[in-house]
């Protein structure tokens, strides 16, 4: 057998195939059954990538108890390896395995905690890049302004979840007793972001959200207001400006065309 | 003093960097030999990882440790993580970047562990074609570790340690060796750990490694762990002295990755290493 064979039966052993006789009829037993060898590294392996996935998602661990993540840990893992030779970034649809698994169905918000831990993960790990200041902008003609485009910092994420799970999410990632919660109905909005070391995660309202979405799918700030508004008519634009803009949630900006790329 | 820009690592011992004592190594100001890292724990784009990193490194030498790239795969190393440890070694200019005698990956798809290679002219016609590929790729000579294994397999065609020695003879990468695994894996298999020690030649031999490891019992058999959880044995520091008076003091890792103790304890045991190295330089010395 082949060295590739040899690798490619060992590999669906450790990922929970039955061990292939090929493979087994390969090992020397020398005291210890080949079976018992084998399972030495099909532990590790589950161990490891259960490890792997257990510390993106340390609330989902929390929420589910030991057991119950061990179990599907173990499915994920088996049915969705990595790929890659590092395990920064592994996981990345764990959020939606739990929203199709029967078995987390009495637990219907946590989907929701995972896609936020998710979107931690990701701005803990994004390119760093100094946040935009609101002088960096001062120079500007305001003519200029509606046509700007600003652009969100390479961490920030965008979440809209279906259920208010920021409390959960908080009381879940400390250690110590977990107390009673109400939860609410209405969906919860979010910007989870890195300007420096910290990831922050802000609570956004509907119209907020809307806005900061359109800005990163490129709109101008004129086309992100009146997408804003549409949702929420009363929304308070220029505070919200202001805060995104002294909260480090942008790292540059596009002037209107004629004008080039004018980023500092 | 420390020069940033001196090649290799100082002979000294050095510990295993963890992120939960970036803090104290930046405040605290030890002075651990040298530092080693996974790679792979720094192949994020930004954050408190490279954050961390790059200030610990103006004060400290560094060695990559690789776990990922799979040189034993019959697959040749994935070029987008070959990419990414470049982008690492050109950024923190490592004293030496190192990887193991193992597989890790097959067909896409990377398991996280350091698998056990069938010892044959086969593997080591794919471990030395992907070593010097990723000895091209990166501009330098790699250090390849012996693992721990838990297995063999029957078509073996070398002793591990002669496989190592062809392995860097044909590849021009050095050995880093791991008195931990070597002990390891000569109890698991009823080997000779000082008779393997004693065959590698001194001129290939750049690092080494110390870590502790477990004893677990199947079925009435013992079946040693390395899990790096624990202080090193001491027959692995009697080898250790043993091999350090033959090919003299080398660069001298600490390595503690499972139930991380504090930092405290980390340099203790490097300590130790430290001082075996300090006599062996004494007694070399006496010896001219």
């Amino acid at each position: 057998m082949r060295l590739s064979e040899l690798q490619g039966a060992f590999r669906d052993h450790l990922l929970g195939g039955d061990a292939s006789p090929t493979l087994t009829a390969r090992v020397l037993e020398d005291g210890i059954p080949v079976a018992r060898r084998l399972a030495v590294y099909r532990n590790n392996v589950g161990h490891a990538l259960m490890e792997a996935l257990g510390a993106a998602y340390p609330a989902v661990r929390r929420l589910v108890g030991e057991d119950f993540f061990a179990a599907v840990a173990r499915d994920y893992t088996r049915a969705h390896p990595p790929t890659r030779g590092t395990l920064i970034g592994y996981g990345e649809g764990f959020a939606d395995y739990l929203d199709k698994l029967p078995a987390a169905a009495r637990l219907p918000y946590l989907a929701d905690v995972a896609r936020l831990e998710r979107a931690w993960l990701v701005a803990y790990h994004a390119p760093d890049a100094a946040p935009l200041q609101a002088s960096d902008l001062a120079h500007l003609p305001p003519e200029t302004l509606p046509a700007l485009r600003l652009r969100l910092h390479p961490s920030a994420q965008l979440l809209a979840t279906h259920h208010p799970v920021r409390e959960i999410w908080a009381v879940n990632r400390q250690p110590g007793p977990v107390p009673a919660m109400r939860l609410g109905e209405d969906p919860d909005y979010f910007l989870i972001i890195r300007p420096r070391l910290e990831v922050r995660i802000r609570p956004l309202s509907a119209g907020e959200y809307t806005f900061l979405r359109a800005l990163m799918d490129d709109a101008t700030l004129t086309e992100a207001f009146e997408a804003a508004l549409a949702v929420a008519p009363d929304l308070d634009l220029q505070t919200h400006l202001h805060r995104h803009l002294t909260g480090g949630s942008f790292a540059g900006w596009q002037a209107p065309p004629r004008e080039g790329d004018n980023r500092p | 003093m420390y020069e940033r820009d001196q090649p290799g690592l100082p002979a000294r011992a050095g510990i295993g960097l963890k992120a939960s004592h970036y803090r104290e190594i930046l405040e605290g100001n030890p002075d651990p030999g040298w530092l080693e890292v996974h790679p792979e724990n720094y192949m994020g784009g930004g954050g408190p990882p490279h954050h961390y990193l790059g200030l610990i490194r103006r004060d400290h030498p560094l060695s990559l440790h690789g776990v990922g790239l799979s040189l034993g795969s019959a697959d040749i190393p994935d070029p987008a993580h070959l990419q990414r440890l470049k982008a690492l070694v050109e950024r923190y200019q490592p004293g030496e970047v190192s990887e193991h005698l193992a597989w890790a990956s097959h067909g896409g798809v990377f398991l996280d562990d350091l698998l056990p290679l069938p010892l044959t002219r086969e593997t080591l016609d794919h471990a030395c074609r992907n070593i010097q590929q990723v000895q091209e790729v990166l501009g330098r000579r790699i250090l390849l570790e012996n693992p721990s294994t838990y297995l063999r397999f029957r078509d073996d065609e070398y002793p591990e340690a002669e496989f190592l020695v062809e392995l860097a003879r044909r590849s021009g990468c050095g050995l880093l060796v791991d008195v931990n695994n070597v002990y390891v894996s000569a109890c698991n298999h009823g080997l000779d750990a000082a008779a393997y020690l004693a065959s590698l030649p001194a001129a290939l031999v750049a690092e080494i490694h110390l870590a502790g490891h477990s004893v677990e019992d199947v079925d009435g058999r013992e079946l040693r762990i390395d899990d790096h959880g624990d202080r090193v044995a001491g027959a692995v520091w009697s080898l250790y002295r043993d091999f350090i008076q033959r090919v003299g003091p080398r660069p001298t890792l600490i390595e503690w990755d499972t139930r991380v103790p504090g930092l405290e304890t980390l340099l203790t045991e490097a300590g130790k290493a430290q001082r075996l190295l300090d006599d062996c330089q004494v007694d070399r010395h006496a010896a001219v």
